[in-house]
């Protein structure tokens, strides 16, 4: 059956996101259509302002709509302990296990040579030059459980070898295979609290 | 999964050569496997912790598949383990390896039964996940790569003239062309592309990789015997010889070819 070309190219659009199939597509289509005019355009104009005044964090590459992010700017934040991960969306995968109140560094991505991700794609002389700054004394390596993220891991901690810091990494309550954003929040305090020291 | 009359499900020995998260729970893997060389199958809940092919689904592991043809792609039902390679992940080197054999792999043409690249991919993972230092990581990856230039249709002529077809005396100064696809005289060495002068023996060493079920243990000890020089004659000439034919299309090989520089300044690679 052919739609109307707007409704068409809505349908178009909102399957190439994730999770979203044709019929969930066309649910939200049609529910889009029942709403008044006014909501619409909010939800426009939410989508066109996370891609314009979302941008990394000039510190750790977590998400911010400021220089530099909430995480990195609070005095609360515990200094000294560094939790790095691999995208910005693992940041929030882990303040919301309630268990980590240090400061973050993402990495923007995971060792993979396949996907032409090499150490230079990585944002690891970052985070080297983190380390005096803000006197960090232990960095946690909170990568996914997997090929990428145990070569990710080995990578950063040979690069942090020289600089007399602890290193130490998620404890193996996370199933080898697992991607972090999908762990549980009481799987990832469990897997912070167990964590140990690379040898 | 609803069974639907047209599936057919089958079993495989395969390896993983990537796995690519498909949605939001999935992985979308690229399997090499002796009956149906490369093809593709879906494994649901692979990328969550909980998911039970979650272990599988990682690259470089090794399996027995049960799959089930699905409308468009072939469906993961069942999978177990033979070896995960759990030397691989945690060394970038090793990494890096595997990456780039995996990469070959994933150049042959889909669904061609593969029994002899299968076999060549098998021992190369196996050697690479039990290498102890460097000099047996850089000994199996360059059999694997003298390996498959021949798997591929390619191994060079050693020992006579690719262009002249004359035998090379064991006193006579010889080089290699990777276009041309093996050992030139000094009569003809003008008429092809950048050739590299070489030792006989790092070609010697060619000739018998090639010809090796299994990689040395180390390039520098006998039978083999290289200097360093001779290693990276052979080195060179194995790889040119492979990007020549592959129209340069490797994605990992800036990766593995840096990994290599560093873990040869090193004198050994890091083994974590
Ligand atoms: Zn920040
Ligand atoms: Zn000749």
């Amino acid at each position: 059956m052919l739609y109307p070309r707007p409704l068409e190219a809505l349908l178009y659009e909102l399957e190439k996101l994730p999770g979203v199939g044709p019929k969930s597509a066309q649910r939200l289509a049609f529910a889009l259509l029942r709403r008044d005019a006014q909501q619409n355009d909010d939800l426009a104009g939410a989508i066109r302002d996370v891609k314009a005044k979302i941008r990394p964090c000039e510190n750790c590459g977590n998400y911010t709509d400021v220089e530099i992010c909430d995480i990195c700017a609070s005095p609360k934040r515990e200094n000294g302990l560094l939790c790095v991960v691999a995208e910005a969306r693992d940041v929030l995968a882990i303040e919301n296990s309630n268990e980590f109140f240090g400061r973050y560094h993402v990495l923007g991505g995971l060792f993979n040579p396949l996907e032409g991700v090499g150490p230079e794609q990585l944002k690891i002389s970052e985070m080297i030059g983190r380390l005096g700054p803000e006197h960090v004394e232990e960095v946690i390596l909170a990568l996914s459980p997997t090929v990428e993220g145990e070569t990710t891991g080995s990578l950063v901690a040979r690069a942090l070898e020289k600089h007399g810091v602890k290193v130490t990494q998620l404890a193996r309550g996370l199933p080898f295979g697992g991607d972090l954003d999908y762990a549980d929040q009481v799987t990832i305090a469990g897997a912070l609290r167990g964590r140990r020291e690379l040898g | 999964m609803p069974r639907t009359a047209a599936s057919v499900p089958f079993a495989t020995r395969a390896v993983v050569l990537r796995a690519r998260p498909l949605g939001e729970k999935d992985r979308i893997l690229t399997l090499f496997s002796p009956e149906r060389g490369k093809f593709s199958a879906v494994a649901r809940g692979a990328r969550s912790p909980k998911g039970k092919l979650a272990a599988t689904a990682q690259p470089f592991v090794l399996a027995r598949f049960a799959l089930a043809t699905g409308r468009s792609l072939d469906i993961v039902t069942q999978a177990q383990i033979e070896t995960m390679h759990p030397h691989i992940a945690g060394n970038v080197l090793k990494t890096s390896w595997a990456s780039f054999a995996s990469e070959c792999a994933d150049h042959a043409p889909e669904g061609v039964a593969d029994e002899h690249g299968f076999a060549v991919l098998e021992v190369f993972l196996d050697a690479l996940d039990n290498s102890p230092d460097f000099s047996a990581i850089e000994a199996a990856g360059v059999w694997f790569q003298s390996q498959w230039l021949a798997h591929s249709g390619y191994a060079p002529t050693i020992g006579f003239c690719v262009v002249c077809e004359r035998k090379i005396e064991a006193d006579e100064e010889l080089w290699f062309g990777p276009l041309a696809g093996g050992t030139l005289c000094r009569n003809c060495r003008g008429t092809q592309n950048s050739p590299e002068r070489v030792s006989s023996d790092s070609m010697r060493a060619l000739y018998r990789l090639e010809r090796s079920r299994r990689p040395p243990a180390s390039l520098a000890d006998a039978p083999f015997s290289l200097s360093e020089r001779a290693q990276g004659e052979l080195a060179r000439s194995v790889e040119r010889a492979l990007l020549v034919h592959a129209d340069g299309r490797f994605r990992s090989l800036g990766t593995l070819q840096d990994a290599r520089a560093v873990a040869h300044l090193e004198g050994n690679s890091s083994l974590s």
